[in-house]
């Protein structure tokens, strides 16, 4: 018999294990957001009376439960006996104004990619949201920059994470959460190939797609020692795969932590460089090394650590650095913002700190001193952060669209005509002034739409949004 | 921009830096409670939805996270009562990826995750509080509602009942010669 000592060890160690291989919620983040601000004005908050039982115990509560119950039941009697004896007369109520207060409403669908290759070509998904934000999904493309939208795809599970097409719109690729489903297309996706991932592949915890021919898996393995891991690598769009490394998790990804974790972001910026985020841990037994990322040089094979110096007099390190993933412009230039928090070692939610950018301009080999920026709406915000070159980058924050033009320092807002009651989910410049923009309109039942902007985001213009779940097409 | 604008664009930016801390424990916490990674999330965007809308909910983080809890379980109790409504009639929707298996799959402690599941959700969520966020005994009273005693009772059972199972299973994986 297990003693009662040795049980709570194991569930320590259990805790731990669940923690570090909790799948990312960054996308139920950003619904959560997408769907708060549906909400046509906060009330305003009240310290408040608060319900005395919670701290005192459901006994307080039963009785005065039992209490309120009593005198309504004796206020009905009264009532109904007075009101017998009343003559008849017509009364017609008071109006009061009444404060909105609702709970957002659910909207129908999701935006969950957008992708143009030109002005008049580009694709778009939509995940229904009637149960779960689990399906099923609809993938349109338009040929005529967004007047008329061809159902092409439908699937019974979540939307892409990734949507990649070329530059000719005639490769393209799809792929879920996890690998699943991954569909291919040669023909501009008259025609869609459901791929499947190497069986070894058991478990995947990482992937990234560079283009609609390459990408990278890396899936614990199905073996006998649990944390094993391996890197497998695709150039034809997932039709064959090959198995490039194989490691222990647990020793090779452990850097400044007591056990290793796949738990961050994958991105690679060409076929041989890479960079992977590690999870941010504090507590006991952990000692906090410089902030660094995982970096490969030679596709994935092999992995190495990559410091980033604090910036003055701040105390950043591995346990309170959190770095988006690096966004690279091309293969040379490319930013990685990262972010100070402070996680309390008792209850309470981290604090959250300064954020920081590092660029570099040789393809990651070196990055720059880090510069102090600010992200509009704290950068918790959606659609995130789209970087256009080094210094311009877009975000979208309470219906508006801000632009940087030095690097995250300052930012305009760009009202750009869109309504107040816009909320972006998918943005995509194709360069500093073409544009797309996939939003949740907020009304009495909330609304999805499309626009587009050739003016750097300026003006904005609304085109067709693509029918909800149908059929049919548009 | 008018005031009500201004006033939405301040609260939303507390609300979403609240979402931005909370959001991934609320969902490992909801996950423990109904074993479902999309239904967690589900829950927990509702929660935070009815938090948002309520004016009763605090701005202080500690409370907000007692709120939110709290919410969660009692959405994860709804869920459960409709279940058992619809079990006669309704079947299951196969679902493409769940992440909450390839969890648990991970974890190497098969025994732990089959014991865990006997739990009633009480006992579940005074187990993960107490040993998945590594709260007090007060700490996690006061996220359930609780008394202290109660808690103290709950944790002690459920680690029986856990204790027990894992040496059933263990016994059961031995065969006799």
């Amino acid at each position: 018999m297990e003693t009662r000592t040795f049980v709570e060890e194991r569930l320590r160690v259990y805790a731990r294990e669940y923690d570090r291989e909790f799948p990312p919620t960054n996308g139920a983040e950003r619904r959560i957001i997408a769907r708060i601000s549906l909400a046509p004005v906060r009330p305003a908050r009240t310290s408040g009376w608060r319900w005395p039982s919670a701290a005192a115990g459901g006994l307080v509560r039963e009785l005065a439960i039992v209490a309120i119950l009593l005198i309504l039941a004796g206020v009905l009697v009264v009532g109904a006996t007075k009101l017998r004896s009343l003559p008849t007369r017509t009364v017609t109520p008071r109006v009061t104004a009444t404060p909105q207060v609702a709970k957002p409403a659910l909207p129908p669908a999701y935006w969950t990619a957008l992708h143009f290759v030109s002005a008049n070509v580009g694709w778009i998904a939509e995940t229904t949201a009637n149960q779960t934000s689990a399906g099923p999904t609809f993938v349109y493309k338009t040929a005529d920059g967004g007047r008329t939208w061809q159902q092409q795809l439908t699937w019974d599970g979540p939307g892409p994470q990734y949507a990649r097409f070329s530059a000719d719109g005639s490769h393209g690729l799809l792929v879920g959460l996890g690998g699943v489903p991954l569909f291919k297309t040669v023909d501009g996706g008259a025609h869609w190939q459901r791929m499947a991932l190497p069986p070894q592949a058991t478990q995947v915890a990482l992937q990234y797609f560079l283009n609609a021919d390459e990408g990278w898996v890396i899936s614990y393995l199905n073996e006998a020692t649990p944390g094993i891991a391996g890197v497998f690598h695709t150039t034809d769009g997932g039709q064959t795969w090959t198995q490039t490394a194989r490691f222990d998790v647990n020793q090779y990804f452990s850097h400044g932590l007591s056990g290793g974790s796949l738990q961050g972001n994958l991105v690679f910026s060409d076929s041989s460089n890479g960079w992977m985020t590690p999870a941010s841990y504090s507590g006991t037994g952990i000692t906090p090394v410089p902030a660094y990322l995982y970096v490969t040089h030679d596709g994935g094979k092999t992995w190495g650590i990559q410091e980033f110096a604090a910036p003055a007099a701040v105390g950043m390190n591995s346990s309170t650095a959190r770095f988006l993933p690096p966004s690279f412009v091309n293969d040379r230039v490319g930013v990685v913002l990262v972010t100070q928090e402070s996680v309390p070692s008792g209850p309470g939610a981290p604090t959250i700190g300064a954020t920081y950018a590092y660029t570099t301009s040789d393809g990651g080999d070196h990055w720059s001193a880090a510069q102090k920026v600010v992200i509009p709406g704290n950068g918790y915000g959606t659609p995130p952060l789209v970087v256009i070159d080094a210094r311009t980058w877009l975000t979208f924050n309470a219906s508006q669209l801000e632009r940087t033009t030095d690097g995250g320092v300052h930012w305009e807002s760009l009202a750009g005509g869109l309504p107040h009651n816009t909320y972006a989910t998918e943005l995509e410049f194709q360069d500093v002034n073409h544009g797309w923009l996939a939003a949740i309109i907020s009304s009495g039942q909330p609304t999805l739409a499309v626009y587009q902007t050739s003016d750097g985001g300026a003006h904005w213009t609304a085109v067709t949004a693509p029918p909800l779940g149908s059929t049919a097409g548009g | 921009m008018d005031a009500a604008f201004l006033m939405k664009r301040d609260e939303r930016q507390w609300f979403e830096g609240i979402v931005s801390s909370l959001a991934r424990p609320a969902t490992k916490f909801a996950n423990v409670l109904v074993h479902d990674f999309d239904l967690a999330e589900e829950i927990v965007q509702e929660a935070f939805a009815r938090l948002w809308a309520s004016p009763n909910t605090p701005s202080d983080e500690v409370e907000f996270r007692r709120y939110l809890y709290r919410t969660i379980a009692n959405l994860a109790n709804d869920y459960y009562r409709r279940r058992v409504r619809r079990s006669t009639s309704e079947v299951a929707i196969a679902v493409v990826v769940n992440p909450l298996e390839l969890v648990e799959a991970r974890a190497s402690d098969e025994a732990m995750q089959a014991a865990l599941n006997f739990l009633g959700l009480r006992e579940r969520q005074a187990i993960y509080l107490r040993y998945f966020e590594d709260r007090s005994f007060a700490e996690t009273a006061r996220l359930m509602g609780a008394r202290q005693v109660t808690v103290r009772v709950m944790v002690h059972r459920a680690l029986c009942k856990l204790r027990r199972h894992m040496s059933e299973s263990s016994l059961s994986d031995q065969v006799a010669i």
